[in-house]
């Protein structure tokens, strides 16, 4: 009976909706896509290079932190510290 | 000369939890029967395909129903990059243990929340400029780093400031994006305060008088790195 309550309590996380395309493409670009392919050079039906490459699509500010992004999260940490904010 | 998509078996890791005890029945990109893959107290569900996922729309919801799923079943989970695809479980569980602390420190910083964002039409903004236009970088890097801080100093001043203190004693993260007129908050939040959070939101956006959109509770795609 506690389980089931528990189960209904849990949050909407837990519905597979799907939400919107804008919300799908924002969480997309917020972690960056990975593309990959192999390319393979060849003279005569004869490989010769190999290469297995891999692409990065993402924003910049993503992958690379920057001085604004580290003072938010200094500005964080201090609060946790003096207890303003909980888990 | 010819470019192929890949044809060896590779792992396509969908998300990192702290531990999976339960059982999972999902599938994921392919309709791949999905793993989980233990490793240093470290769990990553993935999926064994034929070759790296084709990025397709189809392809992001699948991939996104099963972070989601899971974030319903674990308290703490990383949502892993689309198509990110190792050679096997080796290089998995070696990728896991190299990475051990940062990624249970992310996991702390993420357990028992969830992500909420926050949309509103930037009116005040300048139309998106081209940082850097005109100058020559002396690398790639070099470049990057100037986007990501002409990006960084977009975020400043933003037509949803007004309704972030009414929210900010549920706030443990915040992130900030403005592309193209659009402002973009995202706030990682206890999941028990989702509810009130909302309705905070609500009514101080109707005081204000700002118009905005709120949507989630989502798994936290805007932190944990």
């Amino acid at each position: 009976m506690t389980r089931a309550t528990s189960r209904m309590r849990r949050p909407r996380i837990l519905r597979n909706d799907g939400g919107s395309l804008l919300d799908l493409l924002d969480h997309v670009l917020n972690q960056g896509v990975v593309l990959g392919g192999e390319l393979v050079l060849g003279l005569a039906n004869v490989d010769l290079v190999y290469a297995r490459l891999w692409v990065l699509l993402c924003a910049a500010d993503r992958v690379l932190p920057t001085a604004a992004a580290g003072a938010m999260e200094r500005s964080h940490r201090r609060a946790v510290r003096h207890g303003t904010v909980g888990p | 000369m010819k470019a192929t998509s890949g044809s060896s078996s590779v792992l396509c890791v969908y998300a990192v939890c702290s531990r999976l005890r339960a059982r999972i029945e999902l599938t994921g990109v392919a309709d791949e029967p999905l793993r989980v893959i233990a490793a240093e107290a470290l769990a990553a569900v993935v999926g064994e395909m034929a070759r790296a996922p084709l990025a397709t729309i189809a392809a992001f919801r699948k991939h996104d129903a099963v972070v989601r799923a899971l974030a319903g079943k674990v308290p703490a989970v990383l949502p892993v990059r689309f198509g990110i695809c190792l050679g096997g479980v080796e290089e998995l569980r070696h990728v896991l243990e190299a990475r051990r602390a940062p990624l249970r420190a992310a996991l702390r910083s993420v357990r028992g929340r969830v992500q909420m964002t926050l949309r509103g039409v930037d009116n005040g903004s300048a139309p998106p400029a081209r940082p850097g236009a005109g100058l020559r970088h002396s690398s790639g890097r070099a470049y990057l780093r100037a986007r990501a801080a002409a990006a960084a100093r977009e975020r400043a001043g933003h037509s949803l400031t007004p309704l972030l203190p009414a929210v900010s004693r549920w706030v443990r993260a915040e992130k900030i994006e403005r592309r193209a007129g659009i402002a973009s908050v995202h706030h990682l939040v206890p999941r028990g305060c989702v509810a009130a959070y909302a309705r905070a939101m609500h009514r101080t956006a109707e005081a204000e008088g700002v118009r905005m959109m709120l949507t989630g509770p989502f798994p936290p795609y805007a932190f944990g790195r």
